[in-house]
C-alpha cells in the first residue's frame, strides 16, 4: 500500500517537476525572443549565444565553397522535411534563389537564401514530430 | 536501488496514462471511431453556439452570424450559380462521342446521389470523391478529364448536387481501410502546419466566427453540404478541393495537388462530420 502510493506521488510530481526544470530549448528560445540574434544567455553554469545554427552558418566567409556546402545542406533538409509532408509554402522560392545567386556569383545572398530555407525545413520537421504526438489533443472530446 | 526501481517504475506509469489517455480519444485504428467523432463536433457547436439547430449548420457562417447571413440572403434571392447550373445541366446531358453519358456511370443516372459521396471504393482502396467519378466517366468513355478546380468539372458537381438537395448525407466507412483513410482525412483537419502553425481547426473550431483580419471562419460541422460553391473572391464556381489548396496554401504550407489520396481523405473526414446534414450544394460564399 505503501509503495502504491509513493508510486503515485512520484508519479504525479514527475511531470509537473519536469517541466518545471527550464530545458534547454525552452532557455534558448526565452532568450531569443527576448533578445534576438547575437545575445548571449547562461545555462546550466555555461553561456550560448541565441543565434540559430543556420545564422553561424550564414557568417561564415562568402565564397562558393560555403556557399555551395549550405545550399547542399538546405537541399538536404528540404528533402527531409518534404518527407514528412510539413515544408512550408516558400521554401522551395528561397533555395531557387539560392541557387540562381549562387551561379551569379552572389555567394552572401546565396548563404543568406539557403539559410532561410534550412530554418524552414528544420522548422517543418520539429513541427511535423510535435503534430505526431500532439494533434489529437485538438479533437473535441465526447461528453 | 529500490527507491530507483520505484520511481522509475512511477515515471513509466505516468508516461504510460498519458498515452492512453490520447489513445483514448481517437489517435489510432483501434480507438478511433467516426460516430463518436461527429456527435462529439455537434456537441461542440451546440455549446458554442446554443440558439443555432444543428440542421442549421449547412448554412456555414451564416447559421452563426446574423451579419453575414442577411448579406448572404440577398445574394441568394439572384443566386450566383444559376447560370452554372444550366451550363453543368447541359453538360451533364450532352452524350459523349460513344454515345453514351454521365448519366450511364452513376446509379439512378445520376440523380439525387450527391449524399453519398465521397465513397470508399473497396476494389481500389481509396476514397473516390463526385469529381473523381464524373472525369473517371469521361476518361473511360473517351473523353478528356475536365480540371479539377472549376469551369466543367464544378458545374457538373453542382447539377448533381442541386439534384440532390434536401438528401441527407450518408457516408459509409464500411471496413478498416476505409476507417484508416478517415482517420489520415481526421489527422490532416487538426494538425497544425505550415509557417503560420495553422491546422484547418485553429480557424474553423476554436477559430470559427471569431475574426480573422475581416473574415468569420465557416463552422467545421456541415462545412462539405453546400459545395461546389461561388466564391465573391473567387468570382466564379469551384470544387471544394480548390478551397483544400487555397487554405493549405494560407496556412503557408507546401499545398497538394487537388484530388490528392491526403485531400480526398480530408473530404472523406469532413463529409463524414456532416453526416444528418442535408445536401445544399451548390452555394454561395463571401
Amino acid at each position: 500500500m505503501k509503495k502504491i502510493a509513493m508510486i503515485a506521488a512520484v508519479a504525479a510530481l514527475s511531470a509537473s517537476s519536469l517541466t518545471m526544470a527550464q530545458s534547454f530549448q525552452e532557455a534558448f528560445d526565452m532568450n531569443r525572443a527576448m533578445y534576438g540574434a547575437g545575445a548571449t544567455f547562461e545555462w546550466n553554469g555555461a553561456t550560448y549565444n541565441t543565434n540559430y545554427i543556420e545564422e553561424e552558418l550564414a557568417s561564415k566567409p562568402a565564397n562558393q565553397a560555403n556557399a555551395e556546402a549550405l545550399i547542399a545542406a538546405a537541399e538536404a533538409k528540404y528533402k527531409e522535411v518534404q518527407e514528412t509532408g510539413f515544408a512550408w509554402r516558400d521554401n522551395s522560392k528561397y533555395l531557387k534563389e539560392a541557387q540562381e545567386a549562387l551561379a551569379a556569383g552572389e555567394f552572401q545572398k546565396a548563404m543568406d537564401l539557403a539559410a532561410r530555407s534550412h530554418l524552414q525545413s528544420r522548422r517543418g520537421v520539429e513541427q511535423a514530430a510535435y503534430a505526431e504526438q500532439n494533434w489529437i489533443l485538438a479533437v473535441p472530446p465526447l461528453n | 536501488m529500490k527507491i530507483i526501481k520505484t520511481t522509475l517504475l512511477a515515471m513509466s506509469v505516468a508516461a504510460l496514462s498519458q498515452s492512453a489517455m490520447a489513445a483514448k480519444t481517437g489517435a489510432t485504428l483501434d480507438t478511433v471511431d467516426p460516430e463518436a467523432d461527429r456527435i462529439a463536433l455537434q456537441d461542440y457547436m451546440k455549446n458554442r453556439f446554443p440558439d443555432t439547430p444543428i440542421d442549421e449548420y449547412i448554412n456555414g457562417i451564416y447559421a452563426v452570424d446574423a451579419a453575414s447571413r442577411a448579406q448572404w440572403e440577398e445574394i441568394e434571392e439572384f443566386p450566383p450559380y444559376e447560370l452554372d447550373l444550366e451550363a453543368g445541366e447541359e453538360l451533364f446531358n450532352t452524350p459523349f462521342a460513344n454515345g453514351k453519358s454521365l448519366a450511364d456511370c452513376f446509379e439512378n443516372g445520376g440523380i439525387g446521389i450527391r449524399q453519398h459521396y465521397p465513397k470508399w471504393d473497396d476494389a481500389r482502396k481509396t476514397v473516390v470523391t463526385l469529381e473523381m467519378a464524373i472525369n473517371e466517366c469521361r476518361t473511360e468513355n473517351g473523353e478528356k478529364p475536365y480540371g479539377w478546380k472549376k469551369g466543367p468539372i464544378a458545374q457538373v458537381s453542382a447539377y448533381m448536387a442541386y439534384t440532390s438537395r434536401g438528401n441527407e448525407f450518408v457516408i459509409d466507412i464500411p471496413n478498416d481501410e476505409a476507417k484508416a483513410a478517415y482517420l489520415d482525412g481526421k489527422k490532416f483537419y487538426y494538425t497544425k502546419r505550415g509557417q503560420l502553425n495553422l491546422s484547418c481547426a485553429d480557424c474553423h473550431l476554436t477559430g470559427t466566427n471569431r475574426l480573422v483580419r475581416a473574415d468569420l471562419p465557416s463552422p467545421a460541422l456541415g462545412q462539405a453540404t453546400h459545395f461546389p460553391v461561388v466564391r465573391s473572391k473567387w468570382g466564379d464556381i469551384g470544387t471544394i478541393h480548390r478551397r483544400y489548396e487555397g487554405c493549405h496554401r494560407d496556412s503557408r504550407s507546401e499545398y497538394l495537388k487537388v484530388q490528392s489520396e491526403t485531400y480526398r481523405n480530408l473530404e472523406y473526414f469532413q463529409t463524414y462530420m456532416s453526416n444528418g446534414l442535408v445536401v445544399n450544394g451548390p452555394g454561395s460564399r463571401k
